[in-house]
């Protein structure tokens, strides 16, 4: 800054090229920040959240041999978020030797997208070695949300019995050995970045329990239904991915239990998303402050 | 208790199959000559008619509501005691299933309302030659080219699983590119751009001047924040027992999302419940303009 | 910097890989769509003729996929084969034995019905429209009390909580659920419209009530803005990591 101008010009003129800077550099500041936390992201310690951590709880506390049935609905379009919950999910569950059924609604390709990400967690250490037909079923896609929900908590064997695994209904499998109702299985878990939750709330009858894995965009209206009891409980977003794999670390410390991979997106996106919001946080204050210097002079109009 | 049924279903065998496409065929005569009588009635009657419908297809529901739900014979043993109410000639459940399922035909052909509203604009500015014509050519080239892949895709996988033999493959990796490559990769990216518009708005557009956007946006902070694991070590020092730790960032994200914003969604919720279930009944009641009522 | 980063020949070469068929490419496909995704992101320097030419494209998929899923989730299974069956098909040692469907061939009525729904081109006999779409308002107006009663009515039960801090319910539970409470009450408060609030009392919980609303859009904002953020991340990751190979894949 030089010394000859008023020091109260100057910081007109700052504020007012504050006030009017072209959008775009905000953008390239979020694109740059971004940028290098996405390739060199910093590691960070975590405090799980409650509710997630009651999902979690619920499941891990679960018998091996028990069955849980996974209603999966997202697709790239919630990939950041949604990928790192079921990940996360899927290890805990076959670590825990719980069995378990998958549906996708929303994408026919989703089933094709989930299974070779299924298909490398069984290969993980410490995911016992799991088997399409003998320790989880993938029922694949079902077009009509409305018709899969009513006909799961109808008859659960007659809703999937088309869809095979070898040659056999997936219903003949020991993967549905003993489960003649929805309400046989412990826990249905929806993973889902759209509102298809809503449903299971109104068709699912009392004796079945709910999970929710979602998008943080989706929480503020899901919360009540944590809080009212119709969720055990809920992760959220990037940071319940977050949770999930530090539970995980927690019940398998990867220093004890070598081969163990406990994090994947969750903490990954951890920090590109600290200071892109903090790079929000910071232009909200200056939008405000540029707005406020600029009446104070009264050349705001 | 064994009702009078009327079978309308033919076993399918490979002989009969005229007789069925026949049968079919009937069927889409007769709905028709219905349909055509329909149209011809008085204009005076046809709100009534359209209001018929509207109310029995709601009825249908309501019934399935009111009715007790089928016996469920648990792999516990043990048994729920609801009494299935058999509906003639049907058990009401097989009702609903075919309820369902022709619902969604319906839909289903709704939605190619649509697509031909969007085909019928880009087809007429490409054939007046109206401005950005060449955008309508990419629009329709690459529905076209969806629609062929797709369809390829699935004619290729009912070969397969029929044992046909042929390339099946090279159609399934078209389609992968046509879906998962560019139709879902465009999704997320457009999804995405949101980001920046909304930091955009943050800068130029959230001005503190009320009590309600100062609420806003402290409460939409420590949300953030409480989101965050990097954020939360500005309040780590903090005790994690005691009236202190309710400073804790994480736990006042909490105690904001489930103690004052729940309920305060909840009555927004209760609203919107009470309306939808108001508008409901207006609906089958045919007294909401736009459904059977202009 | 990665060993196989695009700043490297093997990058290239992969790219261009002369052997296999070039859509079994994993790179080359991920060009596609990062080309495309670009391509959209140029919207953020200004509205340009890159960003129309995949916008157009955007929706010409998008489109086209809505009508190869009516046909094949829609159209085909729910009406085709349910009206005119399929024959049984015993097991070969190729194909999974496929068993019968009987040939409900009624359902060909429906098809008239639906296609009423085209009359909305038509002025004299639009009304005709009228009918398909009545039938869905319908049967969905009908489900609302089904709807109603599981997803809103628990949600109620659960507003009464115990205030009283006696036996189970410590005072900070107390006080929590006091809260809950007044701030269900005063945020329905505000909702009264159906009369002038004349009464002080009613006008000052309103205002309240008002404020109270505020913390629930600031969470549902605060968390919208993570979501969006979140998912530019994954965008960015899909382009400098899976893309470009410029950092540890995960």
């Amino acid at each position: 800054m030089s010394q000859d101008l008023q020091p109260e010009q100057q910081r007109q003129t700052f504020w007012e090229t504050m006030y009017a800077v072209d959008r775009r550099w905000l953008y390239l500041i979020l694109i740059i920040i971004v940028s290098i936390l996405v390739i060199n992201p910093i590691t960070v310690p975590n405090v799980e959240d409650p509710a997630a951590e009651a999902l979690y709880d619920y499941l891990s506390g679960l018998n091996e041999g028990d069955f849980v049935y996974i209603e999966s609905d997202w697709t790239n379009s919630t990939r950041g978020e949604s990928r790192g919950q079921f990940e996360a999910l899927i290890r805990l569950l076959m670590r825990k030797k719980v069995r378990f059924c998958i549906s996708t609604l929303g994408d026919p390709q989703i089933p094709d997208i989930i299974r070779p990400i299924i298909e490398g967690i069984a290969q993980e250490a410490g995911s016992n070695n799991y088997k399409e037909g003998t320790d989880y079923a993938i029922a694949g896609y079902f077009p009509n949300l409305e018709a899969h929900v009513s006909g799961l908590v109808n008859n659960i064997r007659e809703t999937v019995r088309e869809k095979r695994v070898a040659g056999r209904s997936i219903v003949d499998t020991p993967v549905f050995e003993g489960i003649t109702d929805l309400s046989d299985a412990k826990c249905v878990v929806v993973i889902t970045g759209s509102s298809t939750i809503n449903l299971w709330y109104e068709r699912i009858r009392a004796k079945t329990k709910l999970g929710l894995m979602c998008t943080a965009v989706m929480s503020g209206e899901n919360i009540p239904y944590y809080v009212s009891g119709q969720l055990v409980g809920i992760a959220i977003g990037a940071k319940g991915a977050f949770d999930f794999e530090s539970l995980l670390e927690k019940e398998w410390p990867a220093d004890q239990n070598p081969g163990y991979k406990n994090f994947t997106s969750g903490r990954r996106y951890m920090s590109p998303l600290f200071f892109a919001l903090m790079l929000l946080i910071l232009a909200v204050v200056m939008g405000n402050v540029a707005m406020y210097q600029l009446k104070r002079t009264g050349r705001h109009n | 208790m064994e009702l009078l049924q009327i079978d309308l279903t033919l076993p399918r065998t490979d002989a009969n199959l005229w007789l069925v496409i026949g049968l079919a065929g009937l069927a889409m005569f007769v709905s028709a000559v219905i349909l055509f009588g329909i149209s011809r009635v008085p204009s005076n009657f046809r709100r009534p008619l359209v209001g018929m419908f509207v109310f029995i297809a709601g009825l249908i529901w309501i019934l399935d509501w009111a009715l007790p739900k089928a016996t469920v014979q648990r792999a516990s043993g043990e048994t729920d005691s609801i009494i299935p109410i058999p509906i003639w000639p049907y058990e009401y459940d097989l009702v609903m299933e075919k309820v369902v399922q022709g619902s969604q035909v319906l839909s289903g052909v709704l939605l190619a309302l649509g697509v031909l509203s969007i085909l019928r604009v880009h087809v007429k500015r490409l054939t007046k030659g109206q401005k950005d014509w060449p955008f309508s050519v990419v629009l329709l080239g690459s529905m076209a080219a969806m629609i062929v892949i797709g369809l390829g895709e699935w004619i290729a996988n009912n070969r397969e699983a029929a044992g046909i033999p042929g390339n099946h493959e090279d159609m399934k990796t078209a389609f992968s590119v046509v879906f998962i490559d560019m139709l879902q990769i465009l999704d997320a990216a457009m999804f995405s751009l949101i980001a920046f518009f909304i930091l955009s708005a943050a800068y130029r557009a959230f001005r503190i001047r009320s009590v309600e956007a100062t609420i806003m946006m402290g409460v939409a902070l420590v949300v953030l924040l409480g989101f965050i694991p990097l954020a939360m070590a500005l309040t780590a020092g903090l005790p994690t027992e005691g009236l202190a730790s309710n400073f804790r960032i994480e736990n006042l994200k909490s105690w904001i999302l489930l103690t004052v914003s729940t309920p305060a969604l909840r009555a927004i919720d209760l609203g919107l419940g009470l309306g939808l279930l108001a508008m409901a009944l207006r609906i089958m009641l045919g007294l909401e303009k736009g459904v059977a009522v202009d | 910097m990665l060993a196989q980063s695009v700043f490297t020949p093997e990058w290239w070469q992969e790219l261009f890989s002369p052997d296999g068929r070039w859509l079994e490419n994993s790179l080359l496909r991920i060009t596609i769509g990062a080309i495309l995704t670009l391509g959209l992101y140029s919207l953020l320097y200004r509205e340009n003729k890159f960003y129309r030419f995949t916008e157009h494209v955007f929706v010409g998929l998008a489109t086209g996929f809505s009508v190869v899923a009516l046909v094949k989730e829609v159209l085909w299974p729910q009406w085709w084969v349910p009206m005119l069956g399929v024959p049984e098909r015993e097991a070969t040692p190729d194909v999974s034995a496929v068993p019968a469907v009987e040939a409900a061939w009624l359902w060909g009525a429906l098809l008239p019905v639906a296609c009423l729904a085209f009359f909305v081109f038509s002025k004299k006999h639009g009304w005709l429209s009228r009918i398909p779409l009545g039938i869905i308002v319908g049967l969905w107006a009908g489900q609302q009390l089904n709807a109603f009663q599981n997803r809103f009515l628990p949600q109620v039960a659960d507003q009464a909580r115990p205030i009283i801090p006696l036996g189970e319910t410590s005072p900070a539970m107390a006080v929590n659920n006091l809260i809950v409470v007044i701030t269900w009450i005063v945020v329905l408060s505000y909702f009264v419209y159906s009369f002038e609030q004349k009464s002080k009392f009613l006008q000052r919980t309103s205002l309240m009530g008002r404020w109270l609303l505020m913390v629930g859009f600031g969470a549902i904002f605060g968390t919208t803005m993570m979501t969006r953020f979140v998912l530019f991340i994954d965008r960015a990751y899909y382009l400098l990591i899976q893309w470009l190979r410029l950092g540890e894949q995960l």
